[in-house]
Parts: structure tokens; sequence; C-alpha cells
């Protein structure tokens, strides 16, 4: 096991959103009390359906927004509620690289120039010595010397995705969060850029944490897993364990959606009916409610918290008190 | 009869520096009630062979087919008042960006009825009522109330729905769908996945779903045509493929999947799909082919018979061993 970089405790992010002039503001909660620890040389794969949360999460461990509650420590340092210096200290500790390639990069600057601009603002370092590390970082993901001159169109969606990652580790970070950084590109790409990523892991210590919907990707890059719906996480912990035995009914529902290339693993679908609901106005009792095939009467009325069973946290009536479910089958009824 | 042949369709584009060919030499046959995957990296002319089929491409294109007929019709000859009366009717498409393809000034219960007002003789309540059915159908929530909605009030998943609703509208033939579910989450799309092979089942409907999605591939296609840089390298029954692919790209391609991984370094294939001025004499795979000769670098392959998945290749691959290479061979 790594060391820990990074350890987050209930963190929570609200947003007030306007519903007009003279109505109060209602309360979007986005990430309602995630807590987990980032490792060196671990990852740890956030998976969950769109807008559950999991780019918010990105938002708040890169810094770029401060949490609403909780805690959030860096390195052993306290970001929420530290002061701007302290902030700027750490800002290059953590990286981020985003899901589009097409649209992270400034279209106007030379590849040269976007490696060189963190080490620019961050340090103080000669031009001369900005090219050579530029170059040694080209270098070491794959990039050949003369796209140094070139421009971002000029390289395909891979390539470009491998600038990202450059200029993510131009500043010796400790933790990279990847944003769903291979879903916008093609199958033989994608190995590509997941190889790279599993070598620069190894090069740097880094923890990654890593956003993504695509559960083989995860399965393959991932080494523990938090499972979120609505801004809440329902279910952490490693990832053999989640895949071999999902407990929570919304993880079993995603595995089983996830389709597979291989006949042998195919299972009975469990298609859950309807959509994600509002975030503004979330079920009462536990927001997986209305769509779990596995309800009963306790569900609606409480919120289920985030409880130990076996190797893994589950958030679910169902799991952690069966008796209380009755004669229910849960693992018929999946 | 089958429903949509094409024999050795080839479009070109005319760009300032010369024809591009988007797409080589396809053949593709469908019957009624078939599910056909076309699959392929972005740039391999998935999405462009079948909008020819459509007739939608722009003026830049130079279509040529020895074939291109649906149900006994020539598409190649036909006059476009005709054509109108099959495209939307007969033959449907679902488009990759369903927030980019809905047009963003009109209601969706605008754009709903414009396809039945068109092709059907419904009057005004009929196709309301027809409307709200098939947003039912496609698990829109409270379809009543979204008629009056605009494409930017409704998620891409919902859009993505109604282009689904419109496509299916007038209970075509043969269906197009273009990544119908790349926008989507794995919920969802399951969901979408199921309704689409309901419509085949149902209404005995032809299928064809571009992807590049192998998951999707293996669990909804009858039959799967691979396609790289334009022509079509391989195409088999959907279990034979996953099982014992032909073309040495098919099985890199599968090879390269995480799900099939059993390292944590993925087999990859290195390099890119070729571009308009660096595609090679030979095989255009030969660059990024691990078991490429001589032959391949300066030789077009020949088509293999239909037994080895009428791959394009100089040695084709059976059981993993590649029949006839000099070297790596069996």
């Amino acid at each position: 096991m790594g060391k820990i970089v990074l350890e987050a405790e209930a963190l929570t992010r609200h947003y007030p959103i306007s519903l007009g002039p003279f109505r109060q503001p209602a309360i979007l909660k986005a990430l309602d009390g995630a807590s987990f620890t980032l490792r060196r040389r671990r990852t740890l794969a956030v998976v969950g359906e769109s807008g559950c949360g999991k780019s918010t999460l990105a938002r708040l461990v890169t810094m770029i927004e401060p949490p609403t509650s909780g805690s959030l420590r860096i390195q052993g340092t306290e970001i929420v509620g530290a002061d701007r210096q302290a902030l700027k200290n750490l800002r290059p500790k953590v990286q981020i690289v985003f899901q589009n390639p097409y649209g992270s990069l400034n279209p106007r600057q030379k590849v040269g120039a976007i490696l060189e601009e963190p080490i620019l603002v961050n340090r103080r370092v000669s031009a001369a010595e900005r090219r050579d590390q530029a170059e040694a970082m080209m270098d070491s993901v794959g990039l050949r010397p003369e796209h140094y001159e070139r421009y971002p169109h000029m390289f395909s969606g891979g390539q470009r995705q491998r600038i990202a990652i450059a200029r993510a580790l131009m500043l010796d970070p400790d933790i990279l969060v990847l944003d769903e950084p291979v879903s916008a590109l093609d199958v033989s790409i994608q190995a590509q850029v997941l190889n790279l990523l599993a070598d620069i892991q190894e090069k740097h210590d880094l923890a990654y944490l890593f956003i993504s919907h695509d559960l083989s990707v995860v399965r393959h890059i991932a080494d523990d897993m938090m499972v979120m719906y609505l801004g809440k996480p329902v279910e952490q912990g490693s990832r053999d364990e989640i895949f071999s035995n999902p407990r929570h009914p919304y993880t079993r529902a995603l595995l089983s959606a996830t389709p597979s290339v291989d006949p042998a693993k195919r299972h009975e679908r469990v298609v859950l009916k309807g959509e994600l609901p509002s975030p503004i106005n979330p079920p009462p009792g536990c927001a997986f409610e209305p769509r779990c095939p596995i309800a009963f009467d306790k569900c609606p009325r409480q919120t289920p918290r985030l409880q130990a069973d076996g190797a893994t946290m589950v958030a679910c009536f169902a799991v952690t008190d069966p008796h209380e479910a009755g004669t229910r089958n849960i693992k018929g009824a999946a | 009869m089958a429903l949509l042949e094409i024999e050795n369709l080839t479009v070109e584009f005319q760009t300032a520096h010369g024809r591009f060919r988007a797409v080589d030499n396809v053949s593709l046959g469908l019957d009624a009630g078939d599910v056909l995957a076309i699959v392929g990296e972005s740039g391999s002319g998935k999405s462009v062979a079948m909008l020819a089929v459509m007739g939608l491409l722009p003026w830049t294109a130079v279509v040529t087919a020895e074939r291109l007929q649906f149900d006994g019709r020539d598409l190649m000859s036909i006059e476009a008042g005709e054509r109108r009366k099959i495209i939307g009717k007969e033959i449907t498409m679902i488009f990759q960006e369903p927030m980019s393809s809905l047009n963003p000034c009109f209601t969706i219960g605008f754009q709903l009825a414009e396809a039945l007002k068109v092709h059907t003789d419904l009057n005004k309540a009929g196709r309301r009522a027809r409307i709200i059915e098939l947003l039912h159908q496609v698990g829109i929530p409270a379809p009543e109330g979204r008629l009056t909605s605009f494409p930017h009030q409704l998620s891409g998943g919902m859009c993505q729905r109604v282009m689904i609703a419109m496509a299916i509208s007038c209970s075509p033939t043969l269906l197009i769908a273009d990544e119908p579910t790349t926008a989507l989450d794995v919920t969802i799309q399951a969901q979408i996945l199921d309704l689409l092979l309901k419509l085949q089942q149902d209404q005995g409907m032809a299928l064809v779903l571009i992807t590049h999605d192998m998951g999707v591939v293996s669990e909804t296609a009858q039959r799967v045509s691979v396609q790289y840089a334009g022509q079509k390298v391989e195409e088999q029954p959907v279990d034979q493929l996953f099982a014992d692919p032909h073309h040495p790209y098919t099985a890199a391609l599968l090879a390269a999947l995480p799900e099939r991984a059993t390292d944590r370094h993925l087999p990859s294939i290195p390099g890119v799909v070729p571009g308009q001025f660096d595609r090679p004499p030979g095989c255009l795979f030969s660059p990024r082919c691990e078991l490429a000769t001589e032959l391949c670098h300066t030789t077009q392959p020949p088509r293999q018979p239909a037994a080895r998945g009428l791959a394009l290749c100089h040695y084709p691959l059976v059981d993993g061993h590649a029949v006839g290479h000099p070297g790596k061979g069996a």
C-alpha cells in the first residue's frame, strides 16, 4: 500500500439554484458526504451516471471550488479554510486531465507553449530549461521532438490526450484526476492511452482519481472503486470485491447494464426504470428507492448511511438490515 | 429478395487537395429483420456509407456503386421526389449527436409531427395521439407535457430518445442507427438497445447499428461488418467473429478491449488510421499490422471466401494462426 496523499471526509458541495426573483433559492446537492483516501500508485475509480456528482468531486479535489462542508487534506494539509498562499502551494500537487482533448487544448498555442505554461506560471525557470523539461516530458509520453512546434489541430485524438497528460505532469504532481480520459477515443487508441497511464503511474508514483462511466475500463485500471448515485456514494470498496460481489442494487444494475463481449459473462439484465431524479428535489429517504427493484417500506422513509458489509461499504437497508427487508430474496430479485 | 443490396459502393470527396476516398468498394446485403453492426474507428467510413444510402451526402461527394438497391428500387438513379417518399418513412436514421440533430427553434412535438404529416394521412389529433404513444414507447415520462418542450430543455438522453421516436414514427422497414447510445449512460443505453431490438422483433424491421462499442455489438447484432479506412475488411456472424476473427485488424481490435485483457498492459495497435495523403499502396492495415510482409506493403490483398470471414487479407487468421504466412504462419 502506498502512502496516503489525500484524505477526504464527508466532502459536500451544495449549489444554491435561483428559482426566480421572489422565491427562496433551492439547494442542489451536487455532492453529499463522500469520504475516501488516495494513495500513491493506487487508482480510485469513481463511477456513476451523468449527474451523480463525479465531476463536482473532481472540481473539489483539484481545488477549483471549495467544498461547502467536510474536510479535504492533501499531503496532510487541510484545504478547507486554508489561505490563498497555502492553496497556491498545494495546487501544483493535483492536476487534471479532461475528457475531451479537442476542447481542453488551446488551439492557438503550440504544443511547446502548452507544456511550458504551467512552469512559466508557477516556477522561476529560464526559457532554455523550460524547453528542456517540456522536451523530456514529450519523450516520456511518446511524443516526438518535432511535435514541439506543432498546433493541437495537427494531432489525432489519442495524441492530443497524450499532450493533455504531459501538461498535467509538467509540475510533477502527486495526484492526477482523470475525468473520463479515454471515453472520447477509439478502442485501439484507448488501449494506447490506458497503457501510457499505467506506465506513468509507476514511474511518477502517482495517485489516480479515475472518473469514468465505462465499467470495462474501470475494471482494467482501478484498484478501488466508489459507486455514486445522486451525489452520494452508495458502495465503496476494492475493485475485485465490487465486481465479483456487488451488494448495492444500483451497482448490480450498472454492472448488468454494461454490455459484455464475452457471451459467458453475459447475465440477465436488470433494466432500471426511469431516469436519475432531479438533485434539486431528491426523493425522500433513499434516493435510489423509486428505481430500486428490491425497495421495501423503510426505504422511502429513512436515508441509508454508508456501512461496512463484509469487505465493502454499502448504503442500502436491504443489504445492511436483511431481516428488516423481510422475506424478500435479494439475490433472486437481482 | 434482399431488402438492401449494396455492391461495390465507393464514396469520394472532392477536397482542395484532390479526391479523398472515404468509402472504398463496400458491399453489404441485408434482409428484413436482420441486425447488422458496422464497427470501425472514427474515419473508417461507417457513417458515410450509410449516409450515401440515405442520399444525405453533400454535393462534394461522388457516389459510385455497381448496385445500390432498397426493396427492389434503385437508389442511384431514383428521382429526388421518389427518394423523399422512401427516406424518413421506409428508411430512417438515428443520428449521432442528438443535441445538434434536433432543430433548436422548434418544439419536439412539432418536429415529431413533421414526419407524420409528410408520410402518413393522420389528422392533427391522430398525429398528436401517435406522438404521445411514440414518446411513451421510448420511455419518456409524462409525454403530454413534453410536446411543447424545446430540445435545450431536455437532457442528452431525452433528446436521443426523441430522435429514436422520430425514426420509428412511420414504422420503417430499415432503421440505420449511427452510434445511438454513445451519448448515454449505461443504464439508459440498456433501455434503448432493448427498445430497438423489440421493434426489430415485433415489426420485422432491419437494423443497421453503426458503433465502435464492441460490447454493444456482441449483445445486439447478428452479423458484424468490420471497416477499416473505408474498406470492409471482414464480415462474420457475431459469435464467430468474437470467437475466431480472421482479419488481423479485427483480432487486434478485440485484443485491445480492456475486458479481454489479462495483463495490466493492453495489447494496443501502434500508429493511427492512414489519412488522405499516407495511404499505403498495398494493404491499408499493413503499416500497423504485426504480421505484415513485403507482399502486404506492395500488393492489395485479395478478398477471402466466406468461410474465412470475407477477410481482406493476404494471410487470414484461422484459430489465431496466419494461413500461408512465411514467418509466423501455421
